[in-house]
């Protein structure tokens, strides 16, 4: 991360701009055992009480870790009902990064968070019909698959 | 923009920053090794 990833200036952006970024050893102690570091990179998104909402372990390039950034904020904001964020985090995620790992469970989670909003299962049926398009091996085309009897 | 990031290294330090800014945080593990 230190020699790909952290020094980009679109990577050093997307932190100063969303958020605040922490940095611990591995083996510090009583904090590794608490997140259950057990290899490194492990990446962590909380919020500003120190919960956890999304984790990641392993090296992420450039392009895959803006956008799990992005995605990350998504599920904190979902996850905390805060649902016009999580919307704009979801759609910042489709329209910059589609071809990233992360854009087909921001496509899941900006569906799921549309119909919570409006009660209307179209957003559902219509997540399903572009992740079969679009990402038909990512495993989020597969839990969407009901949604194609709505 | 810093030409770098701006790491915190303790987690009181980030919770502050974090409540101050409303932002949330990116914690990282990593080996220093």
């Amino acid at each position: 991360m230190d020699a790909v990833t952290y020094p980009r200036e679109d990577v050093i952006r997307i932190i100063d701009t969303h958020v605040v970024a922490l940095r611990i050893a591995h083996e510090n102690e009583p904090m590794a055992l608490e997140f259950n570091v057990k290899w490194t990179p492990a990446l962590h998104l909380l919020d500003s009480y120190g919960k956890r909402y999304k984790g990641s372990t392993g090296f992420l390039p450039p392009e895959e870790f803006i956008p799990w950034v992005i995605l990350s904020i998504g599920r904190m904001h979902f996850d905390r009902n805060e649902h016009v964020n999580s919307i704009a985090m979801f759609d910042v995620l489709s329209t910059k990064y589609p071809e990233s790992d992360a854009a087909s469970e921001g496509l899941f989670f900006s569906a799921v968070t549309k119909y919570k909003l409006s009660g209307k299962a179209d957003s559902l049926k219509e997540a399903y019909e572009h992740l079969r398009a679009s990402y038909s091996s990512s495993i989020w085309s597969k839990k969407a698959l009901p949604y194609r009897l709505l | 923009m810093d030409d770098k990031i701006r790491w915190n290294t303790q987690l009181d330090q980030a919770l502050i920053e974090a409540n101050k800014f409303k932002k949330p945080i990116l914690l990282d593990f990593f080996n220093p090794e």
